[in-house]
């Protein structure tokens, strides 16, 4: 079992992602969003190093410029008009603004949702498929298994083929395309023979007698329960304190000071976004020392 | 207690007249090691199919199984599931779920075993195989003897009675088919459960076993220890006479030895009763150097690296010989296939000189290279066809060689001709045995007429027959001046029937001599026959010498 935040039950980590997500698609407040969006890139500089900060670059900036011009390009509400585009439209300041925090919830939920990917493993998912519906966690596993084997059965049929002198890259069009198809019926015949196989094992080891039961190596142990004690009071907590935090940019912008109690609600979720960080550090810290 | 009993089986299958099981009569008990063996054909995966009711195949059917003393339809499908395992040949296709847990709780979870008792089963079974390391790997990721040693557990777990094995070491390498079998032994002295098995090569599992099976024609003609196999087997079924472990079928020549020898040392052991102190000088072995050689590879100097960490061949050298049966051996990962891959240019050569028939293989158009001067015979054969028949696929195959009809056509017959695959052509390439797929395969590409064959393991999973016939294909081949170029790890095969052998090890070619020379010089990495008589006759590499110098000495 791994350690730190990655350690938790499948259901606590992905109440905690799902929360982190709606919050950071419904917040409008700037200050609630720049405080999402640094949480997320702090932890994901934990996860990731360097490779965080070329994904900010990469991926996370572009995303957000592109989000800011095309939002100030199409969208026309807004009373403050800052100018009027060649073709007619305004472009408002409202748009402008709004653009800007469109961009900041975007970048914030891609930061988030890389540390969910690292967090959060397919096994994970499967997991939590598999309490609803044994049969698709059973059907995804298996896919998952499909894949790669016919990555390799693909591999190795090109080699063969190039091995024995059919079709290679000089031909013309026709004859490539020719060997393109016969590699892939080849492909299609060794599947079907191997799932005669599969079927054989599986019956063996008695598939479709009974109702399935679902196997799992998690536990959901007492850290678990705090963890999620403490996901529903915080966002019970801020539904009712946070209510000074909603602004509004349309037709006029309005973002109004928190309120000491709004203030201190979002102080509270901070820590709650912050939360896998501490674990992971203190966790780190914690067994270094043997 | 009795598991299995089989009273007055016969079984053929829809629309064929011919019985594939005749009046089978078996008694299996419990905690026994019994194996089952035949040449391809003679109904052993029937016969094992036949104990394992929901993968017995349909067909006219008489005589009566019981399973743990029921009859065989008062056997719930459950019972069956849980108390008889079923290991097929390769791990790669009865591997269903995507990783080592989901893997090992797949039949538990069919059973609807509870949560907490299916923690305690797996945690059981991964202490036993010693799994925890491994348990969130993906299977993908697994060596193919992980893999069946993975199935393997997964069955267990389910607490099954008896374990039915068809073939389960043949995708396997020696290493690792040595530890699968290894296990399954444990598995059946330390916690008495019945194995079953069938198998291709014999040499290893033949000590280990309570009974060997004999099937012929459908018929069970032996039924006894190894050890009291009946010598006149050996000269009435070519079956037996060529499959046995080396000693056994040494010793067979021999009527006053009696019971037969199944290991080394017990080899050794009726040897020196045989002989006494009488041992026929051995003739020193005459290292014929031809010195005018033209050579059809040559590589000097070559490196090569897969993963920028570590280099696969290290200064990699080798000459091949134009003509002659060329085996290179070795462990696993030094480097064998990768060296065969460089030299028949199906990976890039980056570092070094290669050159085939006297040219740099740079120098080769991908067309002119691949086909008509080198052809690859790739392990898996089945990577070659595509066609309904065998027929239909050589036909394609000489299609665009621009010859006329009448012409294509006598080059397929001769073909299936050279290859003895001229009764099987109107098969689908899927029907017929591994063996026959592998001559069938060999017929495809000589088709093109390459002057440079290389082939990767063409006797893995392969009986001993078979290995036979094939060898004295690529003797015709290489009579015709065609060059044979084989990765093996089959020492038998290579003692007795290659001209050269080349030990890889580390990513370099350690040595190149003749076989005799290689092997008789070799202290473990040698053929069993040489091993047995190494005391005696240490020349000796392959079973026709030791009989021979055996026969010599008696005589004087």
């Amino acid at each position: 079992m791994s350690t730190g935040f990655r350690g938790f039950h499948p259901l606590t980590g992905f109440t905690f992602y799902i929360l982190i997500f709606i919050f950071s698609l419904t917040a409008t407040h700037p200050l609630c969003l720049a405080a999402v969006l640094l949480c997320g890139l702090f932890y994901d500089i934990k996860l990731h190093g360097k490779k965080a900060l070329s994904f900010l670059i990469k991926v996370v900036l572009p995303f957000m410029l592109l989000a800011l011009v095309f939002n100030g390009i199409v969208n026309p509400r807004g009373e403050t008009q800052l100018f009027t585009f060649p073709w007619g439209k305004p472009f408002t300041l409202e748009s402008a603004v709004f653009g800007l925090i469109f961009s900041l919830r975007a970048a914030s939920t891609l930061i988030w949702l890389s540390s969910f990917n690292e967090i959060i493993s397919n096994e994970k998912i499967i997991f939590l498929f598999g309490r609803l519906s044994p049969r698709t966690a059973l059907v995804i596993s298996m896919s998952l298994r499909f894949i790669p084997l016919i990555a390799s059965q693909a591999e190795e049929i090109n080699s063969a083929q190039k091995g024995i002198g059919s079709g290679d890259a000089s031909q013309s069009f026709s004859g490539r395309l020719k060997s393109g198809i016969k590699r892939l019926s080849i492909l299609v015949t060794w599947t079907l023979e191997r799932g005669i196989d599969t079927s054989d094992s599986m019956t063996a080891r008695g598939f479709g007698l009974r109702k399935r039961t679902h196997y799992s190596r998690y536990i959901f142990s007492l850290r678990d329960a705090f963890l999620m004690l403490f996901s529903v009071a915080f966002i019970v907590l801020f539904i009712l304190t946070g209510s000074s935090l909603s602004c509004e940019y349309f037709p006029s912008i309005s973002i109004p000071v928190p309120d000491a109690f709004s203030f201190f609600s979002l102080i509270f979720f901070v820590i709650f976004m912050i939360f896998p960080l501490i674990y992971d550090t203190a966790e780190e810290k914690k067994w270094s020392n043997f | 207690m009795v598991e299995f009993l089989i009273k007055n089986l016969s079984f053929s299958y829809p629309g064929s007249e011919k019985y594939a099981l005749k009046n089978i009569d078996l008694t299996i008990n419990s905690g026994e090691f019994i194996v089952i063996s035949g040449k391809s054909g003679s109904g052993k995966s029937t016969l094992l199919r036949m104990l394992k009711p929901e993968l017995s195949p349909k067909g006219k059917i008489s005589g009566e199984i019981y399973f743990f003393g029921k009859e065989k339809d008062s056997l719930s499908l459950y019972e069956s599931a849980e108390k008889i395992g079923y290991i097929l040949q390769n791990p790669e296709y009865q591997t269903v779920t995507h990783t080592v847990q989901t893997e090992l709780s797949f039949g538990l979870e069919n059973l609807g075993i509870e949560s907490d008792a299916m923690r305690l089963r797996i945690a059981e079974i991964s202490a036993y195989f010693s799994l925890e390391k491994i348990m969130d790997k993906k299977v993908s990721e697994l060596s193919g003897g992980q893999k069946q040693l993975l199935c393997l557990a997964g069955i267990l777990a389910m607490h099954p009675k008896a374990v039915i094995f068809d073939e389960p070491t043949s995708q396997l390498d020696p290493m690792a088919a040595e530890t699968f079998l290894q296990t399954v032994n444990k598995l059946c002295r330390e916690n008495g459960i019945t194995v079953i098995i069938s198998e291709h090569r014999l040499e290893n599992i033949i000590p280990l076993s309570d009974r060997l099976i004999v099937l012929d024609k459908g018929k069970i003609i032996s039924d006894s220890h190894p050890k009291m196999l009946s010598p006149a087997l050996f000269r009435e079924n070519d079956f037996i006479n060529s499959s046995m472990p080396a000693p056994m079928r040494i010793l067979s020549h021999f009527s006053e030895i009696s019971p037969l020898p199944l290991t080394v040392s017990e080899g050794r052991a009726a040897l020196g009763r045989l002989l006494g102190n009488k041992t026929a000088a051995t003739e020193k072995t005459k290292i014929t150097d031809r010195k005018t050689e033209e050579y059809a590879v040559e590589a000097s100097g070559v490196w090569f690296s897969y993963d920028k960490k570590r280099y696969v061949l290290n200064d990699f050298s080798m000459k091949i010989p134009k003509g002659c049966f060329y085996a290179l051996l070795g462990a696993n990962a030094a480097g064998k296939t990768t060296a065969i891959s460089l030299m028949s240019g199906l990976l890039p050569l980056k570092t070094g000189k290669i050159r085939i028939l006297g040219q740099d293989i740079k120098k080769y158009k991908t067309s002119e290279l691949f086909g008509k001067t080198v052809a690859v015979l790739p392990q898996k054969c089945e990577s070659l066809f595509s066609c309904n028949t065998l027929e239909e696929e050589l036909k394609n195959a000489v299609s665009t060689s621009g010859l006329s009809k009448e012409e294509q056509r006598r080059r397929v017959a001769e073909t299936a001709e050279l290859t003895e695959i001229t009764e099987l052509l109107s098969r689908h390439p899927y029907d017929i045995s591994g063996g026959e797929m592998q001559r069938a395969a060999l017929a495809l590409i000589l088709l093109k007429k390459p002057q440079i064959i290389f082939m990767d393991e063409p006797t893995k999973g392969t009986d001993a027959l078979f290995k036979k016939k094939y060898a004295s294909i690529i003797k015709n081949l290489c009579d015709s001046g065609i060059t044979v170029i084989a990765v093996s790890h089959d020492t038998e095969f290579c003692a007795e029937y290659s001209d050269r052998c080349a030990f890889i090890f580390d990513g370099r070619c350690i040595t190149d001599t003749e076989p005799k020379r290689f092997f008789s010089e070799n202290f473990f990495y040698t053929t069993v026959s040489n091993k047995t008589a190494r005391d005696f006759f240490p020349a000796a590499v392959t079973e026709r010498e030791v009989v021979e110098l055996c026969e010599k000495s008696l005589l004087c």
